[in-house]
């Protein structure tokens, strides 16, 4: 039985394909969406737990949806913690105002993925 | 006496039975008449029957059974042919159990047999696995192929190199995955050569270049004649290099030496001209002046753009020409390690270990100038060295207790010899090779610093397992082949052995293709020179579009959930298609897999028009279609143990030695070739009929 749900959203696919396996090795159900769009399709189809989001992506940027997603009463219970990129204060800071839970930058150590999506999972024992 | 002259022995005996009784009434009871002449005579008669009823109860069927039985264990080669339990037959005393004692006898006798047949084999064996390591641990692709680009051997680095896995087969064609133009032309010289010249084997190797069969892939490859030991040329061995980021990297170097040549002279030539002008021209008017040294002005800053570009891009250039490899980070730092420990300082990988691209040498060189000189700085002996997933890059942050180290200190470590002893590369050499540019900072961890260190990303992926095809003990090469004469005969007169089989099987949903039936497994593996090569077998889950019957399942086990996201039929039979190739297929009760192959030929315009042979169609015609021919039972006669029945690929590898089987008993009945035994079984109309019930009522 999956431990949690985690949307991993990256443009990138080795970064998309490494957090998917990192989130399964921690027992989540994964699914990936590779844009803003994308993204959006596969929260209305089923609401994950965690949503992983970069914010430079095709079509909708990580912003954007970030917005979306917090204008959206039904998806009240997700959790976002955004991928920024290194030392860009204003990502994070924009992130958090449009209501991201956290943010990690990026290049980022696996351990920390790992830590911050389980601290955030709604059944995190660990 | 034949066996058709037994019924008419006894309707003989039972006539003479009833002219006797007959003649014997009359004789006793002359008054009693005809009647009861007639009365005993069929009295006798039906005496004589009930006789021949029970002979052929209690003799003849059972003394017909145990003669097949004994022809059966006779025509199989193998030790665990047994005899089918016998059934009673009082009239044969105790023939059965001796012929069973017999059976016996000659079973414990197979045995010690291929025992001993088995413990040379397995010494050969022995030997042989060290030229397969030897093989499959070269990097370079290796085929060996007959005269008739026909594949007797291939290696794991082969398979990689010409990224078709489905189509690199024993007995394939070289030429499905490679241009063979270059190749026959190789061969063609070298023929000629060692026929003009036996003795000179320098000559008898030779360069070419050639791509993949869909120019993909550029590879540079050399071939070599296989002289057997009478001087003739029995095929030849390829390796094979792929060039084709070689050739990428040399178009790069071609466009870097015109833009050097072209662009920049032109650029050199406007301003040197502007500047003897001026020179030559010390009076010339303002305005000109102005002009010109615009011209000076805008030539410079140009020049000057275009160097910073090109030198970027002979950075690019060389970092593709260094030899590199896919380096596990955490492989590095344990050679890192006793380095570290000679001045009492401890490196500790922190996190998941990930993959880097890189030199390995000069990395861990580079890493220790690093580690030592923040060492000597800081005082620092603990560090935690993490790897952290970028974009499209690795970093490494290498951690310590600590202040940051000051830019202009980093600038200077650069220069640094990399190395104690030799010709040393500086550490900007080593980074700048890897594209790295090393930057520290203050960590998160209060009081510590990190010093980053950016690498290329490796050319596998992060984490998935490298998918590799060629199983660790892969049956890549037949000799056998060696012998074959391809070409010069029609099928027909082939030889049995000698031909190459993919033995198939279909699960599916139900029974009836025409009415929407459909496949949900394919499972095939192939048989070529006798040798079933479970290595290249071939599984594939298919997508039926519709659900699968729960009555079905628990004939296959496939569900709904096993299908789903598989691809659909029309997506794998291209893929099967190219499997099976040229070979002859079979099936056991080929006709049905045949019929839901042939259904889908107009929706995906692959046609499976190979040879097919039936196994069940020739266990009738070697038993009499009165036995039971079903798969189970086959196996359980020829003592076939099966390894997942009723899956795609368990049903295939059962079918293909109950075929190899079959082929004994059909030597020994004196049928040898393709034809003889399509003849015999009358395969073809056989099959065509099978077929069209399999149609019935749906067209």
């Amino acid at each position: 039985m999956a431990n949690g749900s985690v949307l991993v959203v990256d443009d990138e696919p080795n970064i998309a394909l490494s957090l998917e396996y990192l989130m399964k090795g921690q027992g989540f159900e994964v699914r990936v969406a590779r844009d803003g769009e994308a993204a959006l399709e596969a929260l209305r189809e089923r609401l994950p737990d965690v949503m992983l989001l970069d914010v430079m992506l095709p079509k909708r940027d990580g912003y954007d949806v970030c917005q979306t997603v917090r204008a959206t009463p039904e998806w009240k219970g997700l959790r976002i913690i955004m991928l920024t990129a290194r030392g860009r204060a204003i990502e994070q800071e924009k992130g958090l105002a449009l209501g991201a839970d956290d943010y990690i930058t990026k290049p980022f150590s696996t351990r920390e993925v790992i830590e911050r999506v389980r601290q955030y999972m709604p059944v995190a024992g660990a | 006496m034949n066996e058709r002259g037994v019924p008419l022995l006894y309707g003989a005996l039972a006539l003479a039975a009833f002219a006797l009784a007959f003649a014997a009434a009359r004789h006793v009871a002359p008054a009693g008449g005809m009647l009861a002449g007639v009365a005993a005579g069929a009295a006798g008669a039906a005496a004589v029957g009930a006789a021949w009823q029970a002979g052929q109860r209690f003799a003849t069927k059972p003394a017909r059974r145990l003669a097949r039985g004994i022809r059966a264990v006779l025509e199989s080669r193998g030790p665990d042919a047994g005899l089918s339990a016998t059934t009673p037959a009082p009239l044969l005393a105790d023939l059965p159990e001796a012929i069973d004692g017999l059976v016996t006898a000659l079973r414990a006798t197979r045995r010690e047999a291929r025992k001993a047949a088995q413990a040379e084999a397995a010494r050969v064996d022995a030997q042989k696995t060290w030229l397969e390591a030897i093989l499959q641990a070269l990097a370079e692709g290796v085929f060996v192929c007959n005269r008739q680009h026909r594949i007797m051997l291939y290696n794991a680095a082969a398979v990689e190199l010409v990224r078709a896995p489905d189509a690199v087969g024993l007995g394939r064609g070289l030429g499905d995955v490679l241009a063979l133009a270059p190749l026959r032309h190789s061969l063609g010289r070298l023929e000629a050569r060692h026929a003009e010249d036996p003795d000179a084997p320098a000559e008898l190797s030779a360069p070419f270049v050639c791509t993949s069969l869909d120019r993909s892939r550029m590879f540079h490859g050399r071939m070599a004649l296989l002289i057997d030991p009478g001087g003739g040329v029995s095929g030849y061995l390829v390796t094979l290099v792929d060039i084709s980021g070689e050739l990428a990297l040399l178009a790069r170097g071609d466009a870097l030496r015109r833009a050097l040549t072209r662009d920049l002279r032109g650029m050199v030539g406007n301003l040197r001209a502007a500047a003897e002008t001026m020179a030559t021209f010390p009076e010339m008017p303002a305005p000109d002046r102005a002009a010109f040294e615009r011209v000076v002005l805008d030539e410079s800053e140009r020049i000057s753009a275009s160097l910073d570009t090109l030198g970027a891009e002979i950075r690019g250039h060389m970092l593709g020409r260094w030899p590199m490899a896919d380096i596990y980070v955490a492989d590095l730092l344990k050679l890192l390690e006793p380095a570290l420990a000679e001045i009492g300082v401890r490196a500790t990988l922190v996190g998941m270990p990930l993959w880097v691209h890189g030199d390995s040498l000069s990395l861990l060189q580079a890493l220790e100038v690093l580690v030592r000189r923040i060492h000597q700085l800081t005082g620092a002996t603990a560090f935690d060295i993490e790897p952290m997933l970028g974009d499209r890059r690795v970093y490494l942050d290498i951690e310590w207790e600590g202040a940051p180290i000051p830019a202009g200190e980093l600038e200077r470590w650069l220069e640094l010899p990399c190395a104690e002893e030799g010709e040393s590369q500086l550490l900007r050499d080593v980074l700048e090779r890897h594209g790295s540019e090393p930057w520290s900072k203050p960590a998160a961890r209060p009081g510590h610093a990190v010093l980053r260190l950016p690498l290329l990303a490796p050319e596998r992926a992060q984490f998935e397992p490298q998918s590799s095809r060629t199983p660790a003990r892969p049956e890549f090469y037949d000799f056998g082949l060696l012998r074959e004469h391809q070409g010069d005969a029609a099928l027909a007169a082939r030889k049995l052995r000698d031909l190459d089989y993919v033995v198939f099987d279909c699960e599916t949903t139900g029974l009836q293709p025409a009415q929407g039936d459909e496949i949900i497994q394919i499972g095939a593996v192939r048989v070529v020179q006798g040798r079933i090569l479970t290595g290249e077998g071939y599984e594939r889950l298919v997508y039926p579009g519709r659900p699968i019957p729960p009555g079905s399942i628990k004939f296959h086990g496939v569900t709904d959930a096993d299908v789903a996201g598989k691809p659909p039929i029309g997506e794998i039979l291209p893929g099967f298609r190219a499997y099976a190739g040229e070979a002859v297929m079979v099936g056991h009760n080929a006709a049905f897999d045949m019929k839901f192959l042939s259904v889908k030929e107009r929706a995906t315009g692959v046609r499976f028009d190979n040879p097919v042979l039936d196994t069940m169609l020739i266990s009738m015609m070697l038993d009499g279609a009165e036995e039971e021919h079903s798969l189970d039972v086959l196996c359980d006669r020829y003592g076939i143990a099966i390894t997942g029945r009723h899956t795609a690929l368990g049903d295939t590898i059962a079918t293909a030695e109950l075929m190899l089987r079959l082929f004994d008993r059909l030597e020994a009945k004196g049928l040898h070739t393709f034809g003889e035994v399509m003849a015999a079984t009358n395969m073809a109309a056989e099959l065509r009929h099978r077929g069209a019930i399999f149609a019935q009522g749906t067209e």
